[in-house]
């Protein structure tokens, strides 16, 4: 069983990464959430990966069962799932902002923040006219 | 300053001057009762033991003198000054933070207080050089000041935790208390050298002289203050401070005398160069430093005296020079030497100051600087093995005095035909600290037993030391050295022209200029910032996410590789029973939906395929006994295939445009990335399977949970009970996650008014028998979600589970009638109800705080329903809050995201969808539409973003 889950994991990792590491913003969103997915894999795999019941306690008794799952990293995992939905859900929600306000939705043209650098090598500069100086004053008067 | 017709009156801020003046006579007073040492000591970081120690003895009352004094004199001259020019109140206020800042450096008794001051003043400084900033001169000037003296204070806090290391003390007093024990240590050499580099950078000794000349860029009140009378000092304080640790170690002795020696000789030979008053003078300031740290570096018991003499001395006739050049500057509007000349009779005043404290620099007797320089001559002499320090001195004296005659004889008296002729004395605020301090001098002069007792104490600070009086020498041999000094001192002012002349037409080789150095080094940081910021930050997201994953897989590989050999995983075994085969049916469904997401070109179907993903692994979840888990991902996953669905329709609208494909080399290089960290991954599952997590932490939940939660499904006890704090920020974030995106929601459906490309159908030409199928769901899944909400405490379910098939209901109820028709359906409006749930869960554990138990334990009181009972518990109204949180904001979320693709908005969108849409076809409406959106669009969608790469 712990192989078949290291396999899953091996696959979905693999393809998880190699999404995210595209230049297509939808491909990143979705690779992010596959990689989600594969994580949420490992922390139910560290709970002990053995065919299980479920961490319900029969009627009747005052204890789980020994043959149950582990209960703690299914809580963890739970709630992971609904937050990555919602991550997935606003990493789109911005997909689609940005493509609307720059037209593209390729990695490499989005260099508003980090322009490349210029011809002589020095790290560009976004020139914005507000934080320009002053104009100089003739500072000590003669 | 600019000559001005009439002055105005002196600024009121002068009055500043009174504190320095009370702290002045309070330290005079505490000095003469007796009280020294003074000592406090409040602890400030115990843990790391850092107090905020204080320790005033006789060398620290000699600064605290200085600084309060001579800062009085500074606040009237600066009240004068700057009469009338805007930024006064910024100069006061720098001048008085600095004041501050610099007793504090004097009194402190713990080396790290006195770095944080010693920074304080550095940066006080860096605000002052630069106070005019207009020009681009004086801006890097403050920056040079700032590098190199905040630098060295870095260099210095290094040195002081070697030092508190070695010593296990940061105190000054302890330090000097238990040197002998620990002197000898190898670290020792190294905090030294720390610390000489800050104390070499702040006195501005050599190679790091450079600065002070052209801190001169400052105006005359922070001249004469910081960089010549206080702040400079603070290297030399250091060091006399420290000197009763260190004062025996050959490298102390050896790095003081030679560093003191070249900073004294060498910037006597750099002023010939300059023309400027106050540069010269900044030279001397700097060669007066050189000779206080050598004298702190001879032995002898004169040494300590000399030092403590001339430091006093320095003050009371460089701060008048300064002072003086200060009014002629104001006068006439200069400080270039070929330019003044004469001026003794238009400013009486200002001359005599000048004239008084030149004597006392050239060192003429009757002058204090004169007892200084006597006292000095003896220490040198008592140190037979520094021969060469006294000749080297002999040129140093007679510099100064040929320094000191240019700024008073050329200045006041020498004739000069171009001299300007409307110069005048300035008002009283401008020549009474000059004069005052310079009579001083010449007071102290005749009658140097007054000072005799607070030099002598200074000087037994830094170790054995002997009085001034007993000292001074009266021998023939004595006026001899200093007729020869004063003779060539004379032939040097004579010549200084001349000497000027040729020196510039020396050739000056960049190499040995420190200055070209420090360019050098700046230029030099700014291209290595460049080529790595190049390098590491090309802003591109694709290689910024490899780089992140290629750390992440060394870091798993290394634990890999510790974790020891592959032999100790477990072996492969299957066996057939069957959850196993519902897992190796997952695991085959994982792995095709794995290959098959990455190899998808088209969106839509790579998306549909990043879903199976999903839903295989829901189908592990459920084959490993985790059946909650498995129901939220699966409800998860069809919320989201139908919220893609919806989507994509939109995305194909906006022409989202596929990015040109990156060149094979690229993908090889990402997949092997991606390969390399998927097995590494697997590789240390399987590793981490021969450890089995912590059984006590099992074994409570096993056995608490239903004597104490009085729950039976572990899973939701944990979340709702245990964890449930934890489970309450999850539903904030999951809620928040939703408020964020509102407003980007809002932005994109003002956008969604442009006109649907034709021939291009969407999800809103809906099907009759969608509609009407999920009419008769919705209601269903309604009450399924709140079954499994009320039944999740004790069998699977739960307030997630419920919130997501409320959620996916919600979410076909969108696809089907529209966005509109689906919010109105939700309870409150989505954003009521999500937040007003998180309010709820948050409330849900606050009943417990009155019955004086911890936030969020659970309350319980039975229900009874006549022939059976309900228990009923604050957990409900958690777990309540958790499904509202959870279906208002995901519902919401998922709403209007298949929202973004109906053509219109408001409420009579709600009924319509039924009806197929004609708008397309009707050409004027499609015009209105996209004039509409010109008009209402603040950002045009062609933002020259392509056009920079």
């Amino acid at each position: 069983m712990i192989w078949l889950l290291a396999i899953g994991i091996g696959a979905s990792v693999s393809a998880g990464a190699y999404l995210a590491m595209s230049r297509d913003l939808l491909r990143c969103v979705v690779g992010i959430s596959v990689l989600a997915a594969a994580a949420n894999l490992v922390v139910l795999a560290s709970g002990g990966a053995r065919p299980a019941s479920p961490p319900v306690i029969p009627e009747g008794l005052e204890r789980l069962d020994a043959a149950a799952a582990t209960p703690l990293p299914q809580a963890l995992v739970l709630t992971a799932i609904v937050i990555g939905f919602s991550l997935t859900c606003f990493s789109l929600i911005v997909v689609l902002a940005l493509k609307q306000r720059t037209g593209t939705s390729d990695a490499h043209d989005l260099r508003a923040a980090e322009p490349p650098p210029e011809d002589d090598g020095e790290p560009a500069l976004e020139r914005d006219p507000e934080l320009e100086l002053p104009p100089e004053d003739e500072g000590e008067p003669r | 300053m600019s000559e001005q017709p009439a002055d105005p009156a002196p600024s009121r801020l002068g009055l500043l001057a009174l504190v320095p003046l009370a702290l002045f006579g309070l330290a005079l007073w505490a000095y003469v009762s007796g009280a020294l040492p003074l000592t406090a000591h409040v602890d400030w970081i115990p843990s790391l033991g850092i107090s905020f120690g204080v320790h005033v003895d006789a060398l620290s009352m000699l600064l605290v003198l200085l600084i309060t004094g001579i800062g009085a004199l500074v606040f009237v001259y600066a009240a004068g000054y700057s009469a009338g020019d805007p930024g006064r109140a910024r100069l006061f206020g720098f001048l008085f933070a600095f004041m501050v800042a610099m007793l504090g450096c004097v009194t402190t008794d713990d080396l790290f207080v006195l770095f944080l001051f010693w920074e304080i003043t550095s940066v006080l400084s860096f605000l002052l050089v630069g106070f005019k900033f207009g020009k681009e001169e004086n801006r890097q000037s403050a920056q040079q000041a700032l590098m190199i003296t905040a630098g060295g204070g870095l260099a210095l806090l290094a040195g002081v935790i070697l030092l508190s290391r070695v010593a296990g003390t940061s105190s000054i007093q302890q330090l000097i208390a238990t040197a002998p024990s620990w002197v000898d240590e190898p670290e020792v050499s190294g905090a030294l050298i720390c610390i000489f580099a800050g104390a070499f950078t702040k006195s501005a000794q050599v190679p790091f002289h450079f600065w002070l000349p052209g801190a001169m860029a400052a105006p005359t009140p922070v001249s004469t203050y910081l960089h010549s009378a206080t702040m400079v000092k603070l290297g030399v304080y250091l060091l006399a401070r420290l000197h009763p640790a260190f004062g025996e170690l050959t490298l102390w002795q050896l790095t003081l005398v030679i560093v003191g020696a070249a900073s004294s000789v060498w910037p006597m030979v750099l002023v010939f160069r300059e023309r400027d008053l106050k540069r010269i003078l900044a030279w001397s300031t700097v060669s007066a430093l050189g000779t206080l740290v050598l004298l702190i570096g001879l032995p002898g018991p004169g040494a300590a005296t000399a030092t403590a003499a001339f430091l006093l001395a320095h003050a009371l006739y460089k701060a008048p020079l300064f002072f003086a050049v200060g009014n002629v500057d104001h006068a006439t509007g200069t400080r270039i030497l070929d330019e003044i000349g004469g001026l003794g009779g238009r400013m009486r005043f200002t001359a005599a100051a000048a004239w008084m404290a030149g004597l006392s620099m050239a060192g003429v007797p009757l002058s204090f600087g004169y007892v200084a320089k006597d006292v000095i001559k003896i220490a040198k002499s008592d140190t037979d093995i520094f021969q060469w320090v006294t000749y080297a001195s002999v040129f140093v004296s007679a510099a100064s005095i040929a320094a000191a005659g240019v700024a008073t004889v050329r200045v006041f008296w020498r004739r000069n035909t171009t001299r300007p002729a409307h110069a005048k004395e300035g008002p009283p605020t401008t020549w009474f600290p000059p004069l005052l301090l310079a009579s001083l001098g010449m007071a102290l002069g005749l009658f140097p037993g007054l000072v005799d007792p607070l030099l002598s104490d200074a000087a037994h600070a830094m170790g054995p030391a002997a009085s001034l009086q007993g000292l001074r020498s009266d021998e023939t041999a004595s006026y001899v050295a200093l007729g020869v000094t004063v003779v060539l001192g004379v032939s040097i002012f004579f010549a200084w022209d001349r000497i000027h002349r040729r020196q510039v037409r020396l050739p000056s080789p960049r190499a040995l200029q420190a200055s070209g150095w420090y360019a050098g080094m700046m230029k030099g940081i700014r291209r290595v910032a460049s080529v790595a910021t190049r390098s590491l930050s090309g802003g591109r997201l694709p290689v910024y996410v490899g780089t992140i994953l290629a750390f992440a897989l060394l870091a798993a590989g290394l634990l890999l590789a510790r974790g020891g050999p592959t032999s100790a995983w477990p072996g492969f075994a299957f066996e057939a029973d069957a959850s196993s085969v519902v897992a190796a049916g997952a695991l085959v469904f994982l792995v095709a939906a794995s290959i098959g997401v990455c190899v998808v070109r088209d969106r839509f179907l790579m998306l549909l395929v990043s879903g199976l993903v999903g839903f295989s692994s829901a189908l592990l979840f459920l084959a490993l006994g985790a059946p909650d888990v498995a129901f939220t991902q699966l409800t998860v996953e069809v919320a989201f295939v139908v919220v893609l669905a919806a989507l994509l329709l939109r995305v194909r609208r906006l022409s989202l445009g596929e990015p040109a494909p990156s060149p094979r080399g690229h993908r090889l290089l990402r997949a092997a990335l991606a390969l390399a960290l998927g097995s590494t991954v697997a590789g240390l599952v399987l590793y981490g399977s021969r450890f089995s997590p912590d059984p006590a932490l099992t074994e409570f939940f096993a056995t608490r949970s239903v004597p104490e939660a009085y729950g039976r499904n572990v899973v939701n006890v944990i979340l709702v009970d245990y964890r449930a704090v934890d489970t309450l920020g999850e539903i904030i974030v999951v809620t928040l996650t939703f408020l964020a995106s509102l407003p980007l929601l809002r932005l994109l459906r003002r956008q969604r008014r442009a006109p649907r490309p034709p021939g291009e159908t969407g999800l809103s030409d809906r099907a009759v028998m969608l509609d009407v199928a999920v009419r008769g769901i919705y209601p269903v899944m309604l009450v399924a979600a709140a079954v499994v909400l009320l039944r999740g405490h004790n069998e699977p379910g739960g307030g997630f589970i419920g919130g997501m098939i409320a959620v996916a209901a919600t979410a076909a109820l969108a696809v089907a009638r529209g966005a509109n028709a689906a919010l109105e359906r939700m309870p409150f409006g989505p954003q009521r109800l999500a937040v007003g749930s998180a309010l709820l869960s948050l409330a849900s554990g606050l009943p417990a705080l009155f019955l004086g138990e911890p936030y969020m334990t659970h309350l319980w009181t039975t229900v009874p329903l006549g022939f059976t009972e309900y228990k009923l518990s604050t957990v409900l109204a958690f777990d309540l809050g958790v499904f509202g949180a959870v279906w208002g904001a995901l519902g919401g979320l998922a709403a209007r995201m298949i929202g973004l693709d109906e053509r219109t908005t408001g409420p009579a969108a709600t009924e319509r969808p039924l009806e197929p849409e004609r708008a397309e076809t009707d050409p004027a409406t499609t015009d209105t539409a996209a004039i509409d959106t010109a008009a209402i669009d603040p950002v045009p969608t062609t933002r020259p973003a392509e056009s920079r790469s």
